[in-house]
């Protein structure tokens, strides 16, 4: 970065008690400088969300709000395809499987018959080399908006909706009977990794609320991998949260608390760690996660995993 | 079970519109003054905000149940400013390369402070920038700093000390001029 355009002092250490306020007050007149126009601004949101798939509001409980992550849980299929970009993307990820039983019964049933809500998990990966692909990806589906500069933060990052693959347009499976619990979607964090650090995420969309949680994260083991914390947009408390080291990976782990009920929406969890100097492969990188749902939902189980 | 789905719906979405509004005549002007810090142009700053909040309206369930609200919108924005930031690095550095300065039509203030403590933050890169802001603007801890950016903590440490560092040195010279405040 060049940065002779700004004039250099000679080298004089800040006084460092003065310091912090001095910059507070900086930051603070420059903020000041600007004052948002309430109602510019409220008509632009209100604009973006109208652009948004129509119906919204009505199919509140589908894929209306839902779109890139499903958020409100359910109709996963069906889903606006403005992310077939973001499913080619994720196009080239990896494998993953999902599977939805009911009650005891391990057998899947075939997506033809689910009659309302359906898990999908897709694992995407954003490899730093594809990096600007993955933004420009997501990107997209909020150009319609007016706006591009688009990146979900962190927990949001470029996940491929559900609905993209059942739209076909990316290699994920879908397989689940009239109900699948829990979707995960896992996605490498482009937005905040650098060369020696690294952030996994995995998008959970839960379709009713559950009594059962587990989401594993493994990170597939290096010399130099070590984990620097979790993190969730739930309450951690809600949670025994453990990472474990052993020969071949960083387990991460979020156990639902017994008598805890997680609610059907979407979050998000995060595995985070060192990686030592270069780019970590996270080819090898895998989440699983399982959920039953509570006794008014019919206490039916379900998984979802995939690789990042 | 035993409960109308449609009627259920209609009224969470109701409820959700209105938390939505409060939330937004509570924040925007603070969050917009955010990606106005991060992104230090005016018009991106309200283009930012305004996706910022869009983007919260598409997960509002995930946004009100979140330990802070507030928090998990910052780490919209941020994310939002630091893409922004990260495709027109390259523009930028043409610009300066020929010595251009930062355009900006409104009226300052303090004209030439303020286009100073701009081109300051300008310099830094996207994350040590919000590390900066964050913490020394918004008055987050560490902790918060750390969720809200999506890093940890030792990150937080080392980028906020060198961005503090590295504002200091851009505008020493000018600081003095200005009485240091």
């Amino acid at each position: 970065m060049n940065k002779e355009q700004v004039p250099r002092p000679e080298p004089r250490p800040p006084g460092t008690a003065d310091e912090q306020a001095w910059l507070r007050e900086v930051l603070t007149s420059e903020a000041g400088t600007y004052n948002p126009d309430t109602s510019r601004l409220r008509a632009a949101v209100k604009d973006r969300i109208a652009a948004r798939p129509p119906g919204r509001l009505k199919a509140s409980a589908g894929g209306g709000f839902g779109s890139r992550w499903g958020v409100r849980g359910i109709r996963l299929a069906g889903v606006p395809a403005g992310l077939v970009a973001v499913g080619v993307c994720a196009a080239v990820a990896v494998g993953l499987g999902v599977t939805a039983t009911q009650g005891s019964s391990a057998a899947p049933h075939s997506p033809a018959q689910a009659g309302g809500t359906v898990a999908a998990a897709t694992g995407s990966r954003g490899p730093e080399s594809s990096a600007h692909a993955a933004v420009d990806a997501t990107s997209t589906p909020l150009a319609a908006g007016g706006a591009n500069p688009t990146a979900g933060k962190p927990a949001d990052s470029p996940s491929p909706p559900a609905s993209s693959a059942a739209a076909g347009a990316s290699p994920s499976t879908t397989t689940g009977g009239g109900s699948g619990v829990v979707a995960a979607v896992g996605t490498q964090n482009t937005a905040a990794d650098n060369s020696v650090w690294s952030e996994e995420d995995v998008a959970i969309t839960l379709t009713t609320p559950v009594t059962s949680f587990q989401l594993t994260v493994k990170v597939s083991m290096s010399p130099s991998v070590s984990s620097t914390g979790e993190w969730t947009n739930n309450n951690s408390s809600m949670f025994d949260i453990t990472v474990d080291t052993r020969a071949d990976g960083l387990y991460y782990t979020w156990q639902l608390k017994a008598g805890q009920t997680l609610n059907a929406g979407s979050s998000t969890f995060a595995a985070q760690f060192n990686h030592g100097n270069g780019t970590h492969n996270a080819a090898l990188d895998t989440y699983s996660a399982t959920a039953v749902s509570d006794a008014a939902h019919g206490s039916m189980s379900g998984a979802s995993s995939g690789a990042f | 079970m035993g409960r109308i789905p449609a009627a259920r719906t209609a009224d969470s979405e109701e409820e959700a519109r209105v938390s939505f509004d409060a939330f937004f005549d509570a924040h925007h002007r603070d969050l917009a003054r955010l990606a106005f810090l991060l992104s230090g142009d005016r018009d991106a700053a309200e283009d930012l905000a305004a996706e910022a909040f869009t983007e919260a309206w598409k997960r509002w369930d995930r946004v009100t149940g979140a330990d802070s609200p507030l928090a998990y919108v910052r780490r919209i924005v941020v994310n939002l400013a630091a893409s922004r930031v990260r495709r027109l690095v390259r523009e930028r550095r043409g610009w300066r390369l020929l010595g251009a300065v930062w355009t900006e039509s409104a009226v300052d203030p303090d004209p030439a402070l303020a286009a100073d403590v701009r081109a300051a933050l300008d310099q830094l890169p996207v994350r040590k920038r919000a590390c900066v802001v964050l913490r020394h603007y918004y008055g987050l801890s560490e902790q918060e700093t750390a969720a809200t950016l999506g890093i940890a903590v030792g990150t937080v440490k080392s980028q906020t000390s060198r961005g503090v560092a590295e504002m200091a040195t851009l505008l020493g010279v000018r600081t003095e001029r200005g009485g240091g405040r």
